[in-house]
């Protein structure tokens, strides 16, 4: 061993959210230093005391209702059980800042922190802009851009079904599916063109970077990256059958492939960097990278639909089982600050919000599909949470 | 000698660190956030290597600025400030590490987890960091707090040992045999 490699290492060695991290710690501090009375020097060790019991008592309180703090105290209680999680009857609040941007039977709606929400209208799929300034939404044969209060700005019309708008990460430009071609328009509905013909039905993915690079899936099996300005080819691997989701790292160093028979990590040329198959006999249904880019949340659930699994799994590190439930799960999104995820259990017609570091820290959330859906009489389909605005670096 | 508002007027950047530990025993809240500044991404980055999980070493370093702050009054200024805040640091990060192997894992439980295929990362740059992260990952905790508490941040065997109340001959072969793991791990991945 080369210590001073080893050295380096550990020096160098990526910290998830580490500035986020930083910055929720140094809160605290300030918090606990404020309340904390001034010690005369000279009766240092009398006072000192009493200050060691104010101080104690500030941080105790600071501790136990901080995040953090919170999950210090149950990180020693952690375990699921399977399905015997008390579910509230409302979603009232989130567990952490941000919107949810969710696709329903009625059309988008947007859930802030407090759990207030709005219906942004008659709409298919949508997505977030990077900053949450807009949503992109789909109506049959139309893309429309509209703000968070559900005022429309824009909208074009194609001949095909347009689906999977996905926004670039400078807000520039939106990619989209008008049948089999994918198209790209500017944030501001100008410039609306073709970049490829005979694309398969699988949203595209945006990388990071201010170079406009395009991921998606085209109907010959494979996945292709081309730069939207140039044209270029920057890349061509082939795509596991079923491929359902792409999705690039917030750093743009990896872009995860998510297949029913394995999820896979590639570089930035396309070359295969990790794989999981899934076993015999079950299929993931959905995954998620973590906003470390290292970690990957997916779900996996058998070919009956009658159990299924949420799983961290990545490359150099151990697989995890977050969560197992009866029947069928659904999307898994990550909070933007990363330290929550939502779970969708379809079967049960729950959210499950779950904190990944302390599995066992469970918050359910019944009657999903009435909630968004409110007045409907009969059965209405299963919401769809599409985003958690907004990661910082977004 | 400083006062607390020749402390305060000189700039914090400047002062030694005795000068702010004593300006936070007095109630500067501006020499607490150096002490803060100086020290937290050492701290948080030797609790992430020992409890390997992001969330977890956000705990045990917070926890420990608080532990340290509620206890600055009977902090000797004499002594160094950084070893002291380390001793917590670590020892809450091997708590917990602890404490995570004997609970109740799920991922115990036979079921679809462990049919999951289980390849090594196919890329061997997938990211050299990521090597030192599984390799650290292999060891018991015990070992890789003396392994980080001597390679990052520095401390002497005789420091170490004393910081964890354990006899030298302890620390050496517990680095011994940290290293040669991680050799191993490193001469593995290297196939």
């Amino acid at each position: 061993m080369n210590e001073e490699r080893l050295r380096r290492a550990l020096r160098e060695l990526e910290i998830p959210d580490r500035r986020g991290a930083e910055e929720r710690a140094l809160r605290m501090v300030r918090a606990a230093a404020s309340t904390t009375p001034a010690e005369p020097v000279a009766e240092r060790r009398r006072v000192g005391r009493r200050g060691l019991q104010v101080a104690l008592a500030v941080g105790l309180i600071v501790a136990l209702v901080s995040p953090a703090g919170a999950a210090v105290r149950h990180f020693v209680r952690d375990a699921v059980e399977d399905g015997h999680h008390p579910a509230r009857p409302a979603l009232t609040s989130l567990p952490t800042s941000g919107r949810l941007l969710v696709d329903s039977s009625q059309g988008p709606w947007i859930v802030r922190a407090d759990g207030s929400k709005r219906l942004l209208g008659p709409y298919g799929e949508s997505t977030w802009s990077p900053h949450g300034l807009y949503v992109a939404a789909t109506q049959r044969h139309q893309l429309v851009a509209v703000d968070p209060e559900g005022q429309v700005r824009w909208t074009i019309a194609r001949p095909g079904k347009v689906e999977d708008p996905a926004w670039s990460p400078d807000g520039f430009r939106i990619a989209y599916l008008d049948g089999n071609r994918l198209r790209v328009v500017a944030g501001d509905g100008s410039g609306d063109r073709a970049l490829a013909d005979a694309v398969a039905p699988v949203g595209p993915a945006w990388a990071p970077g201010a170079r406009r690079e395009l991921s998606f899936v085209d109907s010959a099996g494979s996945i292709r990256t081309l730069s939207v300005d140039t044209g270029a080819e920057l890349a061509t691997v082939p795509a596991p059958p079923g491929t359902r989701r792409l999705e690039w790292s917030r750093d743009g160093a990896r872009l995860l492939v998510v297949a029913a028979a394995e999820v896979q990590l590639r570089n930035r040329a396309g070359a295969l960097v990790w794989r999981r198959r899934a076993p015999a006999g079950a299929g993931f249904v959905a995954a998620t990278l973590a906003p470390s880019g290292r970690e990957v949340a997916a779900v996996l659930t058998t070919a009956a639909g009658t159990r299924s699994e949420l799983l961290s799994l990545g490359p150099g590190r151990a697989s995890r089982r977050l969560f197992s439930g009866l029947g069928r799960l659904g999307e898994v999104e990550y909070s933007p600050d990363g330290r929550w995820l939502l779970l969708a259990w379809r079967s049960a017609d729950q959210w499950l919000f779950l904190n990944p570091a302390h599995p066992g820290r469970v918050v359910a959330i019944a009657d999903i599909s009435a909630q968004f859906a409110p007045g409907a009489t009969s059965p209405v389909a299963f919401p769809r949470a599409v985003g958690w605005c907004c990661p910082a670096a977004g | 000698m400083w006062s607390l508002t020749e402390f305060e007027e000189a700039g914090m950047e400047s002062a030694s660190e005795r000068v702010l530990v004593k300006a936070a025993q007095g109630g500067s809240e501006l020499a607490v956030e150096e002490l803060f500044r100086r020290h937290w991404s050492d701290t948080h980055r030797a609790a992430y290597l020992i409890v390997r999980d992001a969330a977890a070493a956000e705990d045990v370093a917070q926890e420990a600025f608080l532990s340290a702050l509620s206890a600055l009054g009977r902090f000797d200024r004499r002594r160094p400030f950084a070893p002291w805040l380390h001793r917590i640091t670590v020892n809450r990060a091997i708590d917990w590490s602890r404490a995570r192997a004997v609970r109740r894992e799920v991922a115990a439980a036979p079921a679809l987890l462990d049919a999951v295929g289980s390849e090594p990362p196919l890329d061997e740059a997938l990211e050299g960091s990521g090597e030192v992260e599984a390799a650290l990952g292999a060891l018991p905790a015990e070992q890789r707090a003396v392994v980080v508490l001597r390679y990052l941040l520095e401390y002497t065997p005789g420091e170490i040992a004393r910081m964890l109340d354990l006899p030298r001959g302890t620390v050496n072969s517990r680095l011994r045999r940290g290293l040669d793991r991680l050799s191993g791990s490193f001469e593995r991945e290297r196939g």
